[in-house]
């Protein structure tokens, strides 16, 4: 939980150091993309720290060229 | 002798030199009836332009980048150097082919000419499916260097905490702009291109011709896979490199000093490559990173050993460029399909996603090989070869319209 905590911290830092220039410059386009994205990026780095697996892009990406190479050969 | 100057007789010398061979050779003049627009707009950005000449420096290290260790081609077993150079030569007409699409693009990066070519639906779709490539890449980059540093260096050290330290100089390269990742380029490629150069000749004493024998052993097959598998690592990934172009200064990109990057990077890359097997001969192809096992073999006259920090610290920096490249690419490559003003509010978390990609996609560095040798080269075809060979067509048809039009 500790790290949890940290995490809400730096992340928390990092939204205050770059959503501030964009809402004095009322940029509300990059600031909804950039406020997205790093709510995503939290919850992809909680899910890390606490261990909970995740499932790998490659091993899609695997079957899918697998599927392909399977139709042209 | 040293005579002071001056600002107001300082300010004739910068007006010289910026207007100087401009005034005949039009930049932007690409742009055709918009060339004026052009040098409007460079001269109000001028701060965020940089000159072909700097731009070199940034190819070469993209492509040298984490091959250094991870020789391309190790496959053809002793003829992975003959592998090395046949791809030289297809590298060489690789970014032949993207400069050449950028120029017909008015020195547009792919991102830009897939919505241009393809439109506002199917060409951000496209493009879209180019950032994640560019996303992966630098995911499976950072993952390189981490199962490196703790293979080889810090045993004890989390991955995460490796790649943590990596992206912060990355992130730092992005953010301020193209410029910063030039000078810091150009002062990085020589340290790299010496320090191989260096190992290359501290290793001759451990060379033996007879490891390249017997010549031409390896059978048609295992070959054209080597090559194929070189071509799509490192030197179809150039298309990477066009979202630089957009910042090159107005009618500067030199299509033919590109393709000279590019033999001088496969040269380099060759020259580890035959140093690699002369030295260490068939553990070369189980090594996981033969060019550094090479350097640990170093020994002159028992004096001059364990420099394989050298080669470690090449990779490292090899890597951060590659690295570097990818970042900027997503970054500007999203910001131009979601219309944002610029980039740089998107690179922070672009930069942690890429990080935990890295740790996501693959269990361990056995199934890393093995993907990027059996998937990989088949997964990055469409976006090195068929995509911009299909806006190829298409710019081709377009400028002549527009030139039929005009």
């Amino acid at each position: 939980m500790g790290y949890v905590l940290i995490l809400i911290f730096v992340f928390g830092l990092i939204y205050v150091y770059q959503a501030l220039p964009l809402i004095r410059a009322k940029n509300t386009r990059e600031l909804i993309v950039f406020s997205l994205m790093l709510g995503v990026a939290f919850l992809v780095t909680v899910l890390l720290v606490l261990d909970i697996p995740m499932p790998s892009p490659a091993v899609y990406i695997e079957a899918a060229v697998k599927i392909i190479l399977g139709v042209f050969s | 002798m040293n005579k002071e100057i001056d600002f107001s007789e300082a300010v004739f010398i910068i007006f010289g030199f910026i207007v100087g061979n401009s005034i005949l050779i039009i930049p932007g003049i690409e742009a055709e009836n918009l060339a004026w627009l052009v040098n409007v707009v460079a001269t109000f950005i001028g701060m965020g332009l940089i000159d072909f000449s700097e731009a070199v420096f940034i190819i070469f290290g993209f492509i040298v980048g984490n091959s250094i260790l991870i020789i391309p081609g190790i496959e053809a077993e002793n003829l992975a150097w003959l592998v090395n150079v046949v791809a030289t030569f297809i590298g060489m007409g690789l970014i032949y082919f993207y400069v050449k699409l950028s120029i017909m693009n008015n020195g547009q990066d792919i991102i830009s000419i897939c919505i241009k070519r393809l439109g506002p639906i199917i060409g951000k779709t496209i493009a879209l499916g180019y950032v994640w490539y560019f996303f992966h890449l630098g995911a499976l980059v950072i993952r390189d260097l981490t199962e490196f540093a703790t293979l080889v260096s810090y045993p004890s050290t989390p991955q995460a905490f490796i790649g943590v330290l990596v992206m912060l100089l990355a992130i730092s390269l992005v953010r301020n702009g193209i410029e910063v990742i030039a000078k810091f380029t150009q002062v990085v490629i020589p340290l790299v291109i010496a320090a191989i150069v260096v190992l290359s000749l501290l290793l001759i004493n451990q060379m033996d011709v007879n490891n390249l024998k017997p010549f031409f052993s390896v059978e048609f097959k295992p070959f054209f896979k080597a090559l194929f598998s070189t071509i799509s690592f490192p030197y179809a990934e150039a298309v990477v490199l066009t979202v630089i172009f957009p910042f090159v200064k107005p009618g500067k990109i030199d299509i033919y000093l590109s393709v000279g990057t590019i033999l001088f990077a496969g040269m380099i890359l060759t020259l580890v490559t035959l140093t690699t097997i002369l030295s260490l001969g068939n553990i070369a192809q189980t090594a996981t990173f033969p060019a550094f096992e090479a350097a640990r073999t170093i020994s002159v006259f028992d004096f001059i050993e364990r420099v394989e920090v050298i080669s470690d610290v090449s990779f490292l920096i090899g890597t951060i460029v590659k690295l570097t490249v990818c970042l900027f690419g997503v970054s500007v490559g999203l910001s131009k399909i979601l219309n944002l003003k610029g980039y740089q509010s998107l690179v922070i978390p672009i930069a942690i996603l890429m990080g935990n990609l890295s740790l996501i996609l693959y269990e361990n560095i056995s199934e890393l090989i093995m993907w990027s040798a059996e998937i990989y080269p088949y997964y990055a075809v469409p976006f090195q070869f068929f995509i911009p060979g299909l806006l190829f067509i298409l710019s081709l048809f377009g400028s002549k319209k527009s030139s039929s039009q005009s």
